[in-house]
């Protein structure tokens, strides 16, 4: 089954130029900057950190006070790029009156997709995220975990470049969070991922970059590899300095 | 351009089933429309007009002149019964008393001067005129209509023949009737069904993701718009249809011929009963329109949907109680133009005109216009919020 985007040869970039992002008196993002490519990026930072506030940016549906998000340099608010977007926000809903099925349908035609298309591609991602036995039941009957994995198969219709997902592992169970991972990483390998977590663990293993943030500046970039030894002991400890 | 096609009307297909399939839209729409079938057909089993021999007697005037000879048989038929509305609907002159009773109550209500000739006036052809002519005198000068509009009414009052003929208008109406109450009750039913149209993608937490996507941003607003104009359409012809079946089904399309003054008698348009009902049927059609685009734009403005079933919910009752006095110009005369207000007014219409780059305009032709200016606005206004979020 193909879940990832064909253009796996092509370079992507998505490039956030000194954004910020301020509430009254508040600074939620304040004058970040970094540069995604084809992989996956992990975004770790305790609860108010900014990282909802950023990916919301990234998705065009938060504008920045300042600075500017571009995708291979079109700017995210641009109509083109959402049909290369794919993105799973932390809190959602579903509607109720729908089933799985017709939440996707819905989504398909939301992102442009033919019918036939669409139904094909809905009926893949029912198999892939386990709801396909469920897919003729109505939402309002689905648990937590459930609709979690819905927003996911959501997420993933178009055959995103650039695939933004805010704490996706919340609700899902042990088993879920490791074909979760598995999926993400099969994803990463041709288009852009951005996973925010507060939980290292989930981004340890399949991370390509890490991306640190606390009180809405970038506290640290860079690879991580295995042979740094602990991601989760060099976050706690850049936290608490 | 046809797969963009396909794809707006596969999103219709979605946002119709939202609206319909929403917790609250069929049981609003079976109460309201049982209700209206409910009262109607209450009053034909409870008194049937077939039972009373309505018809008949009704029919026993038809096509005579309301002249002297006509009047001073039912001037006869009023003495012996203990004055007009002692005739009871045994006799044949029943719904002519109820029709002078009717001009001579509007006379009686809107002037303190002439309250006292009223009911001194003779049930003679000259009398009953006169009084016409000094009612609607009267109405001109309370709504303060200049002199050309006056004259643009004395106009159309000379060309309805007098005396008039009558003829039995009785289903017509009644048909009449059901428009204002079908209104009202659709503001409710739209204030309920349609104020969730955008403000509900927040409350089911589902707007991040509809706003990520291309269609999401760029069209979604003018399909959720026109589904939420479907369901306006349709739940105001199921509430019109459920008003009208009783009247059909007991009187069919009995005084359809009929002229309009002998259902409203005030009223100087030279039409039939079914002409004026064909316009009454347009304006309800399209004040169903305003009024569905009135709650999306509040949907979209205040993103909640109680807000925005709130807002039309006290629209609909200061409808109902805020009077404006007529020295109060255009300000009066718009607020009168609101749907429920033009379909429900009765023996006494408002004549106030409005005239456009010399187009003269009754209140039925500005309410219409209003409506379709007031729609249009609200969609470039809900394009324009919808945008911004």
């Amino acid at each position: 089954m193909e879940l990832t985007t064909e253009r796996t040869s092509k370079h992507m970039e998505l490039k956030i130029d000194r954004v910020s992002k301020q509430y009254r008196n508040k600074i939620a993002v304040d004058r970040l900057s970094a540069t995604l490519h084809t992989g996956v990026t992990g975004l770790l930072g305790a609860n108010g950190a900014g990282k909802t506030t950023l990916m919301r940016m990234i998705c065009g549906v938060l504008t920045p006070t300042s600075g500017e998000i571009t995708y291979n340099g079109m700017p995210v608010s641009e109509e083109r790029y959402r049909s290369v977007l794919g993105y799973l926000p932390q809190e959602f809903g579903c509607y109720p009156e729908f089933s799985g099925r017709d939440f996707l349908l819905y989504f398909a035609a939301l992102k442009g997709m033919p019918r036939n298309e669409a139904e094909i591609r809905s009926e893949e991602l029912l198999e892939t995220v386990g709801l396909a036995d469920v897919s003729k039941k109505r939402v309002r009957t689905y648990s937590g975990g459930m609709k979690q994995r819905l927003g996911i198969a959501q997420a993933l219709l178009n055959r995103p470049q650039v695939l933004i997902l805010d704490e996706p592992t919340a609700g899902l169970d042990p088993m879920e969070r490791v074909r979760f991972r598995e999926l993400i990483g099969e994803i990463g390998k041709s288009s852009i991922v951005l996973l925010s977590t507060h939980i290292v663990s989930d981004v340890e293993h399949i991370a390509d970059h890490i991306l640190m943030m606390k009180d809405g500046e970038l506290l640290w970039q860079g690879e991580w590899k295995e042979s740094d030894g602990s991601l989760e002991e060099f976050y706690l400890r850049e936290f608490r300095e | 351009m046809e797969a963009r096609v396909a794809i707006y009307v596969e999103l219709l297909r979605f946002e119709l089933r939202k609206i319909f399939r929403g917790r609250i839209a069929i049981p609003a729409l079976a109460v309201s429309a049982g209700m209206l079938l409910g009262i109607a057909l209450i009053n034909y089993l409870v008194i049937s007009p077939y039972d009373r021999g309505v018809y008949e007697r009704e029919a026993a005037l038809e096509g005579r002149a309301l002249d002297d000879a006509l009047l001073a048989e039912l001037a006869a038929e009023a003495e012996e019964a203990g004055g007009l509305s002692g005739i009871g609907p045994d006799s044949p002159y029943y719904h002519l008393a109820g029709y002078i009773s009717r001009m001579q109550g509007t006379y009686l209500t809107i002037g303190e001067g002439l309250e006292s000739e009223a009911g001194n006036r003779e049930l003679t052809a000259a009398s009953v005129y006169q009084m016409r002519e000094d009612l609607l005198e009267y109405i001109y000068d309370y709504f303060r209509l200049s002199d050309a509009d006056k004259q643009w009414w004395k106009e159309k009052e000379a060309l309805i023949e007098k005396p008039f003929v009558w003829r039995a208008n009785f289903g017509a109406y009644s048909m009449k009737s059901v428009f204002g109450a079908a209104m009202n009750l659709f503001c409710m039913i739209a204030a309920v069904c349609l104020a969730g149209v955008y403000a509900g993608e927040k409350g089911y937490r589902t707007d991040s993701f509809v706003l990520s996507t291309r269609e999401g941003k760029r069209s979604l607003w003018l399909v959720k718009f026109i589904a939420g104009e479907i369901f306006a359409l349709a739940a105001g012809t199921l509430l019109l249809i459920a008003g009208m079946v009783p009247h059909l089904l007991f009187n069919g399309l009995h005084g359809i011929n009929a002229p309009w003054q002998l259902i409203v008698p005030l009223c100087a348009y030279s039409y039939t009963a079914g002409q004026m009902l064909a316009r009454y049927v347009l304006t309800y059609y399209l004040g169903c329109l305003v009024i569905g685009a009135m709650v999306m734009l509040f949907s979209v403005l205040f993103m909640n949907s109680m807000a925005a079933a709130g807002m039309i919910c006290i629209g609909l009752v200061l409808d109902l109680f805020l009077s404006l006095p007529p020295h109060l110009g255009l300000l009066s005369q718009l607020r009168y133009l609101t749907p429920a207000q033009v379909l429900i007014n009765s023996s006494m219409a408002d004549p106030r005109l409005l005239r456009i780059f010399g187009l003269v305009l009754t209140p039925l032709q500005s309410a219409r216009l209003v409506y379709l200016i007031l729609t249009v606005a609200a969609a470039a206004t809900v394009r324009s919020l919808y945008r911004r979020l």
